[in-house]
């Protein structure tokens, strides 16, 4: 029986990089809200080690009063509880304050053996939460998972996938893992399970809540970084050279992609 | 003049000779207009000289409509801009668009207008490379014609230029707009311009997937479907600007050959890669939408629905359901990748026999059961023993609630694509006996064009030539498509 919390994040669908200039925050206003998709996988590996072991899968979010529909669509792929972490005092918050929160709502909640992050968000793409949030809660964490190999009540071996090399590790519980995206393809989600998350409720922590209620720590005012601007990365298509099908071509695709493929060493997938 | 405009046929241009069809047609030149009076003088400077013109979009058509039939290719492509969006004092939102604007360039185009966010265009011929134009030209209707109506009723007028190279405005409600120029395959005049209604979204949509493990399950749930909530003529807003409480806007049926045809082709494809593949027990998948205003009411006929497909036998722990726009266009993206794949087999094979274009039917025979449908269809594919002999495959998906389907034949020989034509032919004697569409939203082009004048009535035929006569009399519109004039 293994307890496990995952964390989510709501985050935009696409994004133009917009920036509020005077806070440095991301403009979210207006755009599609949806599951971040590295969490799917997220969520998707506590699952299957519920549907193997045993146990149950509690996920938790930081965000706004609407993040709730992220913990209902986890409700839709079979979550037994959800926890939103909201209120004006967490806006803002950065990798430190965003992992403490975390911290903050998953201890008073329970001892959880395992927790998994996904590999990082869509929006703030820092991808430095799960380590934050591990150093926060004392456990250690073990990041880049890109498969789950045995599991028992004391311990778990993983797959960890590192510049194209392959590790096993094992490791004792409690521990925080983040898995690679592709780890596995998310489940969709279920109409029977749609329709009852609906009715399902959503347990909310505010501030008055949590043990530490220092509003220093929280939000804006707990982060130590401040951005400066945010902008998409400018695209570079100047070295873009048409291959026709002709003869010849394969010899001149494979030299031009010589070099990419100099001194890397093929992945190898290990899979359950 | 613009004689530098017209460009003589080259390698580079031998895309332009076919359209996704497969077939492949000759042309001296061709030209890419980006405005309309580059348009006007290159369609005059051929028209001088005698020479045929072909109207591209985006060559998405699978009847051979945009395949020119010698002479020069006039291609849109770059007639592509979105222009202003207004607001009548009824409140009703009206953009004037290109029409080489692609369907997903216009999806996307019309996101970034201001006060844009929250609209759509409903027509969705699923298909994102297909032009405005080309769908206008074609008819194409799309998956939810049945709670949002036609094509045509969300087009409030097109700007048309003529073969003497005048412009002129149509107006929907102008009887030259539906029996002119809407699925008249660019026989009449070149549309240069399109002025679309555009309604606001739904603030609430579902998209759900029902799966069977048998087939005669899954036509039960399909005639109890429509038993309960129409076949979308009743259920439509009574005005394309009606709200929506909560209706069924899409059913689909997509048999387990089309479905493993995508499942092979899935890790190719981005948009569609994250779904998991489907139970291998599955026999035929049934993909609804239901939109609305009104969260909990689209809530409800979910439920209604779920409680209709485990009476047909359908197990609802495997049911699908996703909501928000970004999880309806992924689902959306499978039913479209189930034509795409059958594509994309259909021109390996011709590699080795290039006579195998599409085979694909687009009847719809509306007096009928679905059940009753689709047994007379499985009756002719599966008990024929010439069926039986050939091997010649075939899948079936298409629009439940219009009873009309796409059963694409893949031949591997040129009997067994002889084979499927023969039963498409029966089919559509079948078809127009009981009153059925013939040719329903993919045009007549030059691949269906002898299904179409064998079965269509004398007076259509002559009325379509009479009218090629007073608006094209030198016959220089997109020869060849829909009948021989």
């Amino acid at each position: 029986m293994i307890k496990t919390a995952v964390c989510i994040k709501q985050v935009p669908a696409y994004s133009d990089g917009l920036m509020d200039p005077n806070t440095g925050l991301l403009i979210r206003k207006g755009l599609e809200m949806v599951l971040n998709p590295n969490d799917l996988s997220a969520l998707e590996t506590a699952l299957r080690i519920r549907e193997n072991y045993g146990g149950k899968v509690d996920v938790f979010s930081m965000g706004p009063k609407h993040a709730e529909e992220v913990i209902r669509q986890a409700y839709a792929m079979g979550a037994d509880e959800g926890f939103l972490l909201t209120g004006k005092e967490f806006a803002g918050a950065d990798v430190l304050a965003t992992s403490y929160t975390l911290s903050q709502g998953i201890s008073a909640v329970d001892d959880y053996d395992l927790i998994i992050c996904g590999k990082g968000t869509t929006d703030g793409d820092t991808s430095q939460v799960s380590g934050a949030l591990a150093e926060w809660l004392g456990i250690p964490h073990v990041n880049w998972v890109s498969g789950i190999k045995k599991l028992s009540q004391k311990t778990i071996q993983l797959c960890q996938e590192m510049e194209g090399e392959l590790y096993t590790v094992k490791a004792s519980y409690p521990l925080l893992i983040a898995v690679e995206r592709e780890i596995y393809t998310p489940r969709m989600t279920n109409l029977k399970m749609k329709i009852a998350a609906k009715r399902k409720p959503v347990k909310t922590f505010r501030l008055q809540d949590l043990k530490d209620q220092k509003e220093i720590h929280y939000g804006l005012k707990g982060s130590a970084t401040r951005v400066e601007k945010i902008f998409p990365a400018k695209e570079n298509r100047s070295d873009t050279e048409p291959i026709r099908d002709t003869a010849g071509a394969i010899e001149e695709l494979a030299l031009l992609l010589k070099p990419y493929a100099a001194g890397r060493k093929a992945k190898q997938r290990v899979d359950e | 003049m613009e004689s530098d405009k017209i460009i003589a046929m080259e390698d580079q241009y031998r895309d332009y000779l076919s359209d996704e069809s497969g077939m492949t047609g000759t042309a001296g030149s061709i030209s890419f207009p980006e405005s309309e009076d580059e348009l006007r003088s290159i369609f005059l400077t051929m028209k001088q000289g005698g020479t045929p013109v072909t109207i591209q979009g985006g060559r998405t058509g699978i009847v051979g409509g945009a395949v020119p039939d010698g002479g020069h290719i006039i291609n849109m492509s770059r007639l592509n801009k979105l222009h202003k969006l207004e607001f009548t004092d009824s409140g009703a939102a009206l953009l004037e668009a290109d029409p080489g604007i692609t369907r997903l360039e216009l999806t996307e185009g019309i996101q970034k207008l201001k006060g844009g966010h929250a609209l759509f265009w409903p027509p969705d011929p699923t298909e994102p490379s297909a032009s405005l134009g080309g769908i206008i030209a074609s008819g194409a209707q799309g998956i939810s014609t049945g709670l949002y109506g036609r094509t045509e009723e969300h087009i409030e007028a097109v700007r048309i230029m003529d073969s003497e190279g005048n412009f002129r405005t149509v107006q929907r409600d102008d009887t030259d707009f539906g029996a002119v120029y809407f699925g008249s395959e660019g026989r009449y005049g070149i549309i240069t311009k399109v002025r679309l209604r555009l309604r606001k979204k739904p603030d609430s949509m579902w998209g759900i997937a029902f799966f069977f493990e048998q087939k005669a399950d899954s036509y039960q749930f399909a005639d109890m479907l429509k038993e309960k909530f129409g076949t979308g003529k009743n259920s439509s807003p009574k005005s394309v600007d009606a709200e929506i409480h909560a209706s069924i806007a899409v059913c689909e049926y997509i048999d387990r050959v089309s479905i493993d045809l995508v499942e092979e082709r899935k890790p190719y494809m981005t948009k569609i890669r994250s779904i998991p593949d489907i139970d291998s027990e599955a026999a035929a998948m049934i993909y609804t939408e239901i939109h609305g205003s009104d969260e909990e009411a689209v809530s409800e006929i979910a439920e209604e629905l779920l409680e209709i497909s485990v009476s047909c036998g359908s197990d609802p722990d495997k049911a699908w359901a996703v909501s928000g726009e970004t999880e309806i266009d992924k689902m959306r993206s499978f039913r479209h990748a189930v034509p795409e794949s059958i594509n994309l087999l259909m021109e390996k094979r011709r590699k080795r026999v290039p006579g195998l274009l599409k085979q694909g039917s687009d009847m719809s025979f509306p007096q009928m059961g679905f059940k009753e449908l689709l047994n007379l269809y499985e009756k002719d594919l599966q008990d024929q023993q010439e069926m039986q002999e050939s091997g010649l495959q075939w899948t079936i998906f298409g629009h439940i609630r219009e009873n009309h389907l796409h059963i694409n034949f893949l031949p591997e020989t040129q009997e067994q694509y002889d084979l499927g034509n023969e039963l498409i032919t029966s089919w559509a004697e079948r078809c127009r006996k009981v009153s059925g569409a013939v040719i329903y939203e993919h045009g007549m082009g030059k691949i269906r064009k002898p299904l179409f004048v064998n079965t269509a009535d004398r007076p259509v035929l002559e009325e379509m030539r009479q009218r090629k006569q007073k608006y094209d009399p030198a016959g220089l519109l997109n020869k060849g498509n829909s009948i021989d004039d």
